[in-house]
């Protein structure tokens, strides 16, 4: 049995569904980011774990320890886990220590035990000698060390992360988070990240969780995700895209592959596991710009081959942003051609088929 | 600071006609409402210290005779320092006791699932509007012997000496106070979000545990602040010391000023010295007040708090809606009763019988052109008066103050902070020495024929809008430093002049908290004793005035009438205010329904 078992959670507000029936399994020393836009259930996946939220239905099991069954819930004081809040929310009356120490005092440990701990967990967040500080005699970074040292003091058996980050400047961001991971991974904790960066949970998660609207639409690996994205929204979500729309073709030979007819043009990209060739389905392919070949002369091919003209070129971070429109296309594709490219020049896209991925264009719920 | 200057646009040489005109327009823009400050406040408070050091000043024959320790003087008078030492104990009793009610209620109403909570919160504001000579009279009215409870309740005299005492006047104090604590706390409580006591029910904590160390321990300055202002409230209150207080024999300071200006011998000096007492007294509240709430260590609105989670009380339910139906049934609802009872009959004594009910008191009062209508007509015209004044002279002056550069608009800002907490009673006592010297006559001020404003309505007028006044300047700087510099920017950078900014951006955006000063100014009017009393002129007296008078004459009855046509005339006006907004909003949203329906239904073509 796994560690974390989550079975058809849901959670509805009046006639609006937040989440619906969502399953889990995740093993201990497991780093699992829920992803997804604002709106899109995972915060309130997360308080429903951590008892804050009452769920409609489903369970919880962590443990070993039913936290919600059959309408049932475990007082969230009960639980035994740590959380690190958005805004980190130290209380402001308390110095660091007492931040800390709080939960230990709940527990009735011995002062001296405490003091030790304290220490002990202020080192471990490099943050020692910092017990007598106030938390507004903090910068952002050492204020969310402090709430990270808070909620492991209690030893918990799950941590629970809603968007640590997202107070953090960006330079202090990549810092805390790497630093984060290791301590995690050190420490073999449990964690689970609520996050809308595909970026960070991409750098932080063994798994990720991608949420839309209240439903899962994939959980996998970081290169699962990014490499064979199972909808077009996941595939969006994890980095850009270049997609086109249009119907698959059902002759195709190749068992992997799929051929998608856009206009009179074809292009054929591997499958994903949803598309069943049948007749006419529409389907999407999608290839990513640092993917698409960039040819000033028509390679005289007959398949993945797009001609457009440039229409917009900008030099960023040592190559070439520069948007192609298609003929017959509603929006211009990003590429990152190799040579510098005109105004106005005409351009011949190549979607290297090894590099495209087709895509039902309605996801199967 | 956001307050880019509005004229900082004209810093070209001003060699022209219309640069000279420009510099005077700006000299009168700033230097008129410092003026009008000035006379109508600064002044009058500063002849009350002028009259305390130099006695003879306001004498018929004024003479500059400097009497430093006249001060200690009158402060070593028995009656003196009886009357400070009272004031000072019960207010503070009365600060500690609205603590506890005002945080306990608000705690119930925001945190809890308390059935009937809007209610509650709907009748905070009724108590906060009722004046507390309604509330001192009733609360006499039911505990002096013979009073309509006593004849069905037979109160035994150690009741009654029980409450009818400084107990009784804390109480009624309390009962009067309350909602300002209940609002600084309930205030607090809405900026304080879910996440901080979230983070301790994580680590283990209950609900009790998270209130005792999280959240009451958060909410402390919002409270010592509250209690900051009921103490304020108190040492400044008249409504109480000349009743309750009077019948329970407490001196307090405020009745001690009254009646060294109006018992004789007058004693001025004794009037100066308790006004300087007790506006150092209020002036310091309000000092304490200010640097407890901007000196928090910790910052509590985050801006990203989550709502928070209300407690459900289960078995606590019972006991703690008990609580709050006593609360107001003690500060609302019994002495409503008593009062309209009290109106509604013949004699008192003769208690609650078909024969002795009558609608007289009413009618007489009704009839009555110079105390009753007549009283009751001079205080809605004034009243009107002195709200719409104080709210269209507030307003622009709270507009210089933070959005302008103009020189001096600290000096006005000043001006209106000191000044914002003066209590009535000190104010009408500085208008006396300032406006009544003899020494004025010869500046054509106070002689027949020339400027009159001691004794006059126009005085009367002058003080109330002098109460009001800072009261509004600062409620409107409150509410504009919501709107947004660039709202008003883009005003000017399409070409709205200073009035048109004003006139047709600040106000509009504003127009709540317009509302809300004009209500609070026009019922303080309506309501005010203190300054009234003071300043009356002969013969046309406002409506609490005669409601005090009725109430020393003991004809209850007529006094009680009094006072319900007054709270009715304000209630109409509170319903009226709110409910033009409502209604206008009503139709114009209904007038969208329209309009989009016909747009809906029109051919594609025509739009």
């Amino acid at each position: 049995m796994s560690f974390l078992e989550i079975r058809q959670l849901t959670k509805s507000y009046a006639a609006r569904t937040v989440v619906s029936g969502i399953d889990l399994n995740m093993a201990e020393g497991e780093i699992l980011s829920l992803l997804g836009p604002s709106g899109c259930g995972k915060t309130t996946i997360l308080r429903m774990i951590a008892g804050l939220i009452k769920p409609d239905g489903g369970a919880i099991h962590v443990g070993g320890r039913a936290f919600f069954e059959g309408g049932r819930e475990l007082p969230v004081e009960e639980r035994q886990i740590g959380m690190v809040f958005q805004d980190f929310a130290l209380w402001p009356h308390m110095t660091v220590a007492q931040n800390i120490a709080f939960g230990l005092r709940l527990r009735r440990q011995a002062e001296r035990t405490i003091k030790t701990r304290v220490s002990e967990l202020l080192e471990l967040v490099s943050l020692p000698g910092y017990e007598a500080r106030f938390p507004n005699q903090l910068s952002g970074g050492q204020q969310q060390r402090v709430a990270v040292a808070r909620a492991l003091a209690t030893e918990p058996t799950l941590v629970l992360l809603d968007e640590p980050l997202s107070s953090l400047d960006t330079g202090l961001r990549a810092t805390m988070r790497d630093d984060l991971v290791q301590l995690f991974k050190r420490l073999h904790i449990t964690a689970i990240n609520v996050t809308h960066d595909q970026e960070e949970a991409m750098l932080m998660s063994d798994r990720i969780m991608v949420l839309n609207q209240g439903h899962v639409q994939q959980v996998g690996t970081p290169t699962d995700l990014y490499v064979e994205p199972r909808t077009v929204f996941v595939a969006g979500f994890m980095g850009a895209i270049n997609l086109l729309n249009g119907a698959l073709q059902p002759t195709y030979g190749a068992r992997e592959q799929a051929a998608v007819k856009v206009h009179e043009t074809v292009l054929i990209g591997q499958a994903a596991p949803d598309v069943h060739v049948q007749d006419s389905m529409q389907a999407a392919v999608f290839c990513r710009p640092d993917d698409v070949r960039v040819h000033t002369a028509d390679p005289a091919q007959q398949t993945n081959i797009l001609a457009g003209k440039v229409t917009f070129t900008a030099f960023s971070a040592g190559r070439w942003r520069t948007f192609v429109q298609v003929g017959g296309q509603p929006d211009p594709f990003l590429v990152y051609p190799l040579f510098r490219p005109q105004l106005d020049q005409t351009v011949w896209l190549e979607w290297p088929v090894e590099r495209c991925r087709v895509l039902p264009v309605s996801f199967p719920v | 600071m956001a307050t880019r200057t509005v004229d900082s646009v004209d810093n070209r040489p001003a060699v022209t006609l219309s640069g000279i005109l420009r510099r005077v327009l700006k000299a009168l823009v700033i230097g008129l409402p410092i003026f009008a400050l000035i006379l109508l406040i600064f002044y009058p408070l500063a002849a009350i210290t002028l009259q305390s050091i130099f006695p003879n000043l306001y004498a018929a024959k004024p003479d500059l005779t400097l009497q430093l320790g006249l001060i200690g003087q009158v402060l070593s008078q028995k009656r003196t320092y009886i009357a400070i030492f009272n004031t000072l104990w019960i207010s503070i009793t009365t600060a500690i006791l609205t603590c506890t009610f005002g945080t306990l209620l608000a705690v119930l109403t925001e945190r809890t699932n308390l059935p009937g909570r809007r209610v509650f919160r709907l009748l905070v504001w009724l108590v906060f509007f009722t004046p507390s000579y309604m509330l001192g009279e009733a609360w006499t009215l039911i505990l002096i012997p013979g009073s309509l409870p006593d004849q069905y309740l037979h109160f035994s005299k150690t009741f009654i000496e029980t409450f009818l005492s400084p107990l009784g006047v804390i109480i009624v104090l309390s009962l009067k106070a309350f909602p300002l604590t209940y609002l600084a706390v309930s205030a607090a409580l809405q900026g304080l979000g879910s996440e901080f006591e979230d983070a301790a029910h994580v680590v283990g904590a209950r609900t009790a545990r998270v209130w005792l160390s999280i959240n009451i321990p958060l909410l402390l300055p919002a409270i010592f602040a509250g209690g900051l202002l009921t103490f304020g409230d108190s040492i400044s209150d008249f409504g109480t010391a000349a009743t309750i207080a009077q019948n329970a024999s407490v001196p307090l300071v405020t009745y001690q000023i009254y009646s060294a200006v109006y018992s004789s011998p007058v004693d001025f000096s004794q009037a100066a010295t308790l006004s300087l007492v007790l506006f150092a007294l209020t002036i310091g509240a309000l000092f304490l007040q200010g640097r407890l709430l901007r000196a928090r260590s910790f910052q509590v609105i985050s801006g990203r708090t989550r709502p928070a989670r209300r407690v459900t009380l289960k078995g606590w339910t019972l006991p703690a809606f008990a609580f709050c139906v006593a609360l107001f049934a003690l500060a609302l609802f019994i002495p409503v009763l008593i009062s309209v009872l009290t109106s509604l009959t013949h004699f008192l004594e003769r208690g609650l019988v078909p024969s002795n009910l009558t609608l007289g008191n009413y009618t007489s009062v009704l009839q009555d052109n110079t105390n009753g209508a007549g009283a009751l007509g001079r205080s809605f015209v004034l009243s009107l008066s002195a709200a719409s004044i104080a709210g269209a002279v507030g307003l622009p002056i709270a507009f210089i103050i933070r959005r302008t550069t103009l020189p001096g608009r600290r000096l006005l800002s000043f001006l209106t902070v000191v000044t914002v907490a003066v209590p009535g009673l000190v104010l009408a006592c500085g208008y006396i020495f300032a406006w009544n010297a003899p020494f004025l006559a010869a500046i054509g001020i106070g002689t027949p024929g020339g400027l009159r404003i001691y004794g006059t309505l126009w005085g009367l007028l002058a003080v109330y809008i002098a109460s009001g006044l800072p009261l509004a300047a600062r409620l409107g700087i409150g509410s504009l430093d919501q709107i947004s510099q660039s709202l008003l920017d883009t005003a000017r950078v399409h070409g709205a002049s200073l009035l048109q900014l004003l006139t047709r951006i600040v106000a509009p955006l504003m127009r709540a908290s317009l509302l809300s000063t004009w209500l609070l100014v026009f019922s303080g009017s309506m309501f005010a004793l203190a300054t009234s009393e003071l300043l009356y002129p002969a013969g046309q007296p406002t409506a609490a005035v005669v409601i005090i008078k009725y109430f020393n004459d003991l004809r209850y009855s007529e006094g009680m009438a009094l006072t319900v046509l007054t709270v009715i005339a304000v209630s109409i006006m509170l319903l009226l205010l709110r409910a033009i907004p409502w209604v206008v909003g009503h139709s114009l949203r209904r007038r969208a329904i329209r309009v989009n329906a016909r747009a809906e239904n029109a051919p594609i073509a025509e739009l």
